[in-house]
């Protein structure tokens, strides 16, 4: 579409211009008369080229000039328009606009409309070219096809409909925020899902901090830890801090409905082309079936682990005392039997007892009882306790460091035992297992190496994870569920310490782990 | 004298293992499965400990310690959490029992926390 020329902004004050140029100067009369020409003729270029219909017309309606793109249109070639009103010829109906014009003519003002004609959509614009006194002489007519543009906004609004209408209807509550904090958009499922009753309710908060300050105080909301929220936990605010994409979740409560529900809340802020962002989108998700799920899961796996304790309690002290008894009676075989059923007893509710770590890791409840020990001491009754049962493997503790940490004495124990028990169930039989003991920069630092197969690099990663299991040893045969590295890295992690592999196949691996020192 | 001894678990095994490991220790030992005239047996009996378990019908462990403590302070009565649960020493902490022992047990530690106890208030009663 052609803007250079604007009807809405012609005005004949070119022509007024060179007529006073006229009146004062008669004498250059050839000169002006070029002038005026060249004018005239880049004009008519320029209506000529343009792709808007544009006809020119007198005061009795007559037409003046009608360019190319009218004629395309109407089927008339400018010929038979030229001097002749719309009714004298055989034009389209729509373009016989006569009382238009008239009312132009009549009022000297501008005049924009619409028609139709075949399927396509024109605005036109008729406007007064006003003559020195002020009357208007004649009527330039522009008449612009807005049916792609027409077509472009009905897709548009059709799609803004559809989104509006997939966003008001979609069970998750979206908020967007602009980088103050004020809330610019959002659905109806977020005041629903936080108890509120309307979206005014919600508008009314205008701010993430009211928002905040509203679950915190009427909705007593907690986090999963149960402690109360702080204006800090928002992932809103968290954005504006820097983070890509946090989230938190909340317990919240409605005494007023008497209704527990968990909310789970994740904001991202929305990049634009160089990086920055103005506003942060949040999801806001009603959690508390799944959550309620997985208490009822974390129920069962709790009642099952201690139903499971029950009988080997019992299976374990019969088993004992009956080895007391033959120790006196010199059965050897007895004897050992008995011991066998001991200590696979041991090794059955070791597995119980990870997967009811596992159950309490996933769901954050890993208390930790913290007390300040020697870590050496623990570390010698470990190897000790674990040489006793693994006879085949060869124990070095080379202690480069000796310091008290603050950490729960079990569950570091439960560490050391998961790491050298894996060491030793990937290594040959009578290979060495390095300990070493070392302290850096307010850390503790526990390496254990063993030679064993290794752990190829693309499983690395995944050692740490629950349930992961590196393929079937071809030393050992003892079941184990591939949770210990799971709740090893937890826990440690849990510590604020750092755990880590390095490994090469076939010549062995070496586990480092880290704890603070106080 | 013997030295008397309660047990409070509702597995039947259980009962039967620890009574056979505590009485060839020489002690005397009641066994129970529920907290039925708790209070009565042992102001009938006076036992200087007794083990109790969590998880057990009618009544929470955890509630019956609470209730023991208040009528019975540790120099008259040891009560010592018998329990699967993972985290028997938190409860045993905030119930205000003296100790824990947990499921399954070492018979050699449920003899060292015995020994323990009954020591404590042997002496006592030495002194006295």
């Amino acid at each position: 579409m052609l803007y250079l020329f604007s009807p809405r902004r012609l005005s004949i004050g070119n022509f007024m211009q060179l007529k006073k140029g006229f009146d004062q100067n008669p004498n250059n009369i050839d000169n002006i008369i070029n002038k005026l020409n060249q004018q005239i003729q880049s004009l008519k270029n320029v209506l000529l080229a343009s792709e808007d219909q544009i006809a020119i017309y007198d005061q009795k309606h007559r037409f003046l000039y009608a360019n190319k793109a009218f004629e395309m249109i109407t089927g008339v070639s400018t010929e038979k328009l030229i001097g002749k009103t719309s009714a004298q010829i055989k034009l389209p109906n729509v373009f016989k606009i006569g009382r238009k014009l008239t009312r132009v003519l009549k009022t000297g003002r501008q005049f924009t409309g619409e028609l139709k004609y075949k399927k396509h959509i024109f605005e036109y614009v008729l406007t007064p070219i006003l003559n020195s006194n002020s009357s208007s002489s004649i009527i330039l007519g522009t008449f612009r096809d807005l049916t792609k543009r027409v077509q472009v906004e009905k897709e548009f609004k059709y799609a803004k409909t559809q989104m509006e209408v997939i966003l008001k209807n979609l069970a998750d509550g979206i908020v967007v925020f602009n980088t103050k904090g004020d809330i610019v958009y959002f659905n109806d499922s977020v005041w629903k899902i936080i108890f509120l009753h309307s979206s005014e309710d919600f508008l009314k908060m205008k701010n993430i901090r009211n928002i905040i300050k509203y679950l915190a105080k009427d909705l007593d909301a907690t986090s999963e830890q149960s402690k109360p929220i702080s204006i800090n936990d928002s992932p809103t605010l968290r954005v504006l801090r820097g983070e890509f994409e946090p989230q938190a979740i909340f317990q919240i409560f409605s005494s007023k409905e008497n209704e527990k529900r968990y909310i789970s809340i994740k904001s991202r802020p929305v990049i634009e082309d160089e990086g920055n962002f103005n506003l942060i989108v949040s999801i806001i998700e009603d959690i508390t079936q799944q959550k309620e799920l997985e208490e009822r899961k974390d129920e069962f796996i709790n009642v099952l682990s201690h139903e499971l304790k029950t009988p080997l309690t019992s299976i374990k002290a019969f088993a004992q005392i009956l080895e007391r008894k033959f120790r006196s009676s010199s059965d050897l075989h007895a004897q050992r039997l008995l011991s066998q059923i001991n200590f696979q007893v041991d090794h059955f509710s070791k597995l119980v007892n990870q997967l009811l770590d596992t159950t309490q890791l996933y769901s954050n409840n890993l208390t930790l009882y913290k007390n300040a020990f020697k870590f050496n001491d623990l570390v010698k009754e470990t190897v000790s306790e674990i040489s006793k049962i693994d006879t085949c493997h060869n124990y070095i503790v080379n202690y480069r460091a000796d310091v008290n940490i603050v950490a729960d004495r079990n569950r570091i124990g439960q560490v050391l035992t998961n790491i050298l028990s894996n060491a030793a169930r990937y290594s040959p039989q009578n290979a060495k297992v390095l300990i070493k003991i070392s302290a850096k920069d307010n850390s503790l630092v526990v390496s254990i190496k063993d030679f064993g197969i290794g752990i190829p690099q693309y499983e690395q990663n995944k050692i740490f994870d629950r349930f992961y299991q590196i393929r079937k040893t071809i030393y050992h045969h003892d079941p184990h569920l591939g949770l210990g590295l799971y709740i090893s890295s937890q826990i440690i992690k849990s510590h604020g310490g750092i755990i880590k592999i390095k490994s090469q196949e076939s010549k062995g691996s070496v586990f480092y782990f880290t704890l603070p020192i106080q | 004298m013997k030295n008397k001894i309660f047990i409070f678990d509702d597995d039947e095994a259980i009962l039967e293992a620890a009574k056979i490991i505590l009485e060839d220790k020489g002690y005397q030992v009641k066994t129970f499965f529920n907290f039925d005239d708790i209070f009565d047996q042992i102001d009938l009996h006076r036992p200087q400990l007794i083990f109790v378990d969590l998880w057990m019908p009618k009544i929470n462990g955890e509630d019956i310690i609470k209730n023991l403590r208040q009528k019975y302070n540790k120099d008259i009565l040891s009560i010592i959490v018998l329990s699967a649960n993972r985290d028997t020493s938190k409860i045993a902490k905030n119930c205000g029992a003296d100790d824990y022992l947990n499921k399954p047990f070492d018979i050699s530690d449920l003899e060292k926390i015995v020994d323990k106890y009954i020591n404590k208030h042997i002496n006592r009663q030495f002194i006295a």
